[in-house]
């Protein structure tokens, strides 16, 4: 291949190690919004760059409409790959890496061969849009987005105002294992209460608890079949600053 | 205009520092409006005006480029998105959003497409937008509501590109375009409803790329064509087979548009219906020698109605039967019932609840439909009876001529939801309509037109786009209302699939949220949702219970004293008549042998009926 066509293909080789590099960093245990963030072309744009390259050859289009292509042919990839794949196995993460890492190299793979075979060599149109992007006009799109983050910012602070002046307290019992139980509370007063939780079956306490909550804070309970002497419905009752608060019950499957 | 001018951003920093400040205000707005706190409305409604207008003035101004304006329309889309996000920013609310968090969350879990889905059946056969949103959730490892916002969020920036610049060729000037796109966003779903997690706002997206591509292929030469060609096709082929996948009545809607393409090229070849109107063959493709029907839109529409019947046939006719008769034949019954004078009409501008609107938002309401109602005459009489039109102009007028009849639709309840889902297609004819008619206005570029005429068409499109979204929008949902809990309790406690009798609100979240399966209908003819009205637990309450295998019963309090916002709690037939249910009612529950309650936070009580299930009715 001669040094313009190589030029030329840069593109693919990007497309191509920046999908293999995405299958590294899904299988490695990193975490991390910027891995994260790092990963979304893996969905939303390399395999529809691959695509929109193995269908258009290069100069054929313009950019413009290379952009949206590169999107909707991306979640062409995603929706009719996982189609296809689940009519035989099962989808999770490994799967969804490998269908798309897979159509982005076979793509580009496509693509490459096309580029060969063109007759005339490629020039590559320049943008419309990125050469005039002034330092004003970018300095004012950066405080856009930081006006946006602090609005965002802003509204999350309001609707968490909002749940802690919810002000009640849940209590829940539920099935938990062969015949044990799940029991707790969680306090939304928006401040610190003193609560009491009382587990009793057939009249008897069979576990109980006092102690002070946090906004916010939860407090869970389990007991095994051991521990829940005696017939019938397990009660639990929650006292909150020194009155009966709610009341639940739970019937033992074992037993109904 | 010249080249540098064509390739310059102007002023859009500016316009997008005053879109952050708007989205400053909207979220000061939804702050106050969490407290009920007076400043709400005009904080939001300052908001959404700072965000809109001064972007519309400069779209509709003869002096922006062809580079501002596009950005212009991105910076709109994008700003009126961050408005929805706005609304809730750390998680998903309206109802149609629960339906697509739960098709996630069963693609995740399950790791196949088409589960049941119990909150909308339709969404079971439309896998295209949980699919992608699966594939994000766990190839980054973040939450679905971030992919979802993600994913949404890319797909508004790829609506807006793939429309204006097909808007852009239609209209052979990027200001078509550029109004266009103003007006295009006027439409009253635009932002919530296409901005929601829901398949359409994907679909869209889809489909206008569609638009873009089929025009292309329409329009190619022979050279085009032969560089080109098969790419064209598999492009569409790709395209619409993920439309399909997607959703129903996009697909629907692109197939009629692409047949009335074709039919309109066909009936401008000669003077098909009479004499006083021209023929456009000269702007047609059709004008060309090796113009055949299917290298023209013959060939996106026979794709879209090959796949449409193949997806229909072999994957989600049953759901979509189910969906969608439902919503077309409430509102054709419901117009019937109107035109016959057996039903009085929906009081408009008030939501179920009897909250109304202010005499303000009832005045720019109707004011915003005037404008728009004017223009469509005007735009049928330059398509259809004035020379240098073309076959795609006259069709996209055709579409715009649509929008009073989606107005009438308003007149009923049954009838609102299908004007609200028609008002994204209709507004593609009248965006380019609009823009058609001041691009030709060329006196506008001089004299005392240059200054008047942008503020003044600035003035009437905010009216458009505020009216737009006080009639398409409750003024109960517009900004955030009270908060609701129980739903992230069943997620973490209560056994999946659970089946649950419960009231219509509680059962979104708790199908989205909670991943229990919500009952709805009749068993043995008895409505389950009797078992919230009787005053005593009866025999045709344990019938429901034991018949129809009810794991859980989710009262909500609250239903004695607030009524419902949607007009009903449990189903459009109750007999509490949307009036609030009686105390009595909803406390027979808390004595009732047998049933246990497992759950309590004050308002929302969920009670365990695994030891009532088993006794005989």
């Amino acid at each position: 291949m001669s040094s313009s066509r190589r030029r030329q293909s840069v593109d693919l080789g990007v497309v191509c190690a920046a999908s293999l590099l995405s299958a590294v960093l899904v299988a490695l245990p990193l975490g991390g919004l910027v891995t994260a963030l790092l990963l979304v072309p893996l969905v939303l744009v390399l395999p529809g760059y691959a695509l929109t390259a193995a269908l258009f050859p290069p100069g054929t289009l313009p950019p413009e409409d290379r952009l949206v292509y590169i999107f909707v042919l991306s979640l062409s990839a995603a929706s009719l790959g996982g189609l296809l794949w689940q009519l035989a196995f099962g989808l999770e993460q490994a799967t969804w890496t490998l269908i798309l890492v897979l159509i982005s190299l076979a793509a580009s793979a496509v693509a490459l061969r096309r580029r060969a075979l063109a007759r005339a060599p490629y020039v590559a149109p320049r943008s419309p849009l990125l050469p005039r992007l002034g330092v004003p006009t970018a300095l004012a799109l950066l405080a856009a987005v930081a006006l946006t983050v602090l609005a965002v910012r802003s509204a999350t602070a309001g609707l968490q105002d909002q749940r802690g002046e919810s002000h009640f307290s849940a209590l829940w019992a539920v099935p938990a294992g062969l015949g044990g139980i799940e029991t707790g509370v969680s306090n939304h007063q928006g401040a610190v209460h003193r609560f009491g939780l009382f587990i009793e079956r057939e009249g008897v306490v069979l576990r109980g608890w006092k102690s002070r909550l946090g906004a916010t804070q939860s407090e869970k309970f389990s007991l095994d079949p051991s521990q829940l002497t005696g017939r019938g419905p397990v009660t639990v009752s929650l006292y909150r600053d020194g009155e009966l608060y709610r009341r639940v019950a739970i019937q033992l499957e074992t037993e109904a | 205009m010249n080249r540098a001018g064509d390739r310059s951003f102007g002023a859009t920093g500016a316009f997008a520092l005053l879109v952050g400040g708007g989205l400053m205000l909207v979220a000061l707005g939804n702050n106050a409006a969490r407290e009920s706190a007076a400043s709400a409305q005009p904080l939001f409604w300052g908001g959404l005006v700072l965000i809109y207008a001064p972007i519309a003035w400069r779209m509709f101004s003869p002096q922006s480029s062809r580079a501002e304006c596009l950005a212009l329309s991105l910076l709109l889309g994008v700003g009126l998105f961050m408005v929805k996000i706005l609304y809730n920013p750390t998680g998903l609310i309206p109802h149609d959003e629960m339906a697509t968090l739960r098709q996630t969350w069963e693609l995740l879990h399950g790791g196949h497409y088409f589960s049941s889905n119990p909150v909308i059946q339709g969404y079971a056969g439309y896998p295209g937008l949980e699919a992608v949103t699966a594939a994000l959730t766990q190839i980054f490892g973040r939450s679905p509501y971030l992919a979802a916002m993600i994913v949404i969020g890319a797909a508004r920036l790829g609506l807006m590109l793939a429309l204006f610049l097909f808007l852009e060729r239609v209209g052979r000037s990027y200001r078509v375009a550029a109004v266009g796109a103003a007006i295009y966003v006027c439409n009253p779903s635009f932002l919530y409803f296409d901005s929601q997690f829901g398949y359409e706002s994907l679909a869209l997206t889809i489909g206008a790329a569609l638009l873009l591509v089929g025009l292309r292929w329409t329009m190619a030469g022979p050279s085009e064509r032969r560089g080109n060609g098969r790419g064209l096709i598999a492009a569409m082929a790709l395209l619409v087979a993920t439309m399909v996948a997607t959703h129903h009545l996009t697909s629907y809607a692109m197939f009629a548009f692409f047949a009335g393409w074709a039919l309109l090229i066909e009936m401008g070849r000669r003077s098909f219906l009479s004499s006083r109107i021209p023929i456009t063959r000269g702007n047609d493709p059709s004008s060309r020698t090796d113009f055949s029907w299917l290298r023209g839109p013959a060939l996106p529409a026979l794709f879209t109605a090959a796949a449409c019947a193949f997806w229909l046939a072999v994957v989600a006719g049953d759901v979509t039967s189910s969906e969608l008769t439902s919503v077309f034949t409430d509102a054709f019954s419901s117009i019937t019932h109107l035109i016959t004078g057996n039903s009085g009409s929906k009081a408009l501008f008030e939501a179920g609840n009897g909250q109304t609107n202010t005499i303000a938002a009832r005045i720019l309401g109707v004011a915003s439909i005037i404008p728009l109602l004017l223009i469509i005459p005007f735009g049928l009489y330059r398509t259809w009876l004035k020379q240098g039109s073309s076959a795609l102009w006259r069709l996209l007028a055709l579409v715009a001529l649509l929008y009073p009849a989606t107005l009438g639709l308003r007149l009923t309840q049954a009838g609102t939801e299908t004007s609200q889902r028609a008002s994204e297609f209709v507004f593609v004819g009248l965006g380019f309509v609009a823009g058609l008619l001041l691009v030709e206005r060329r006196n506008l570029r001089w004299g005392w037109h240059r200054f008047v005429t942008p503020p003044a068409l600035t003035a009437l499109a905010t009216i458009v786009f505020i009216g737009g979204f006080i009639v398409g929008e409750s003024p109960v949902t517009r900004q955030p209302g009270p908060y609701l809990v129980a739903a992230e309790f069943a997620a973490a406690h209560l056994p999946p699939h659970s089946r649950i009798l419960t009231d219509r609100v509680n059962a979104t979240l708790l199908a989205g949220i909670g991943h229990l399966d919500p009952v709805i209908g009749q068993v043995n003819g008895i409505p389950v949702s009797r078992v919230f009205f009787s005053r005593r637990y009866e025999n045709k309450d344990q019938e429901v219970i034991s018949e129809d295998a009810i794991d859980y019963i989710v009262v909500d309090r609250r239903f004695a004293d607030v009524p419902p916002v949607s007009g009903f709690y449990y189903e459009h037939d109750e007999p509490s008549g949307g009036k609030p249910v009686s105390r009595e009612a909803l406390q027979k529950f808390g004595n009732l042998d047998g049933l246990y309650r497992v759950y309590d936070d004050g308002s929302i009580a969920i009670y365990d009926t695994s030891a009532l299930r088993s006794l005989a009715p």
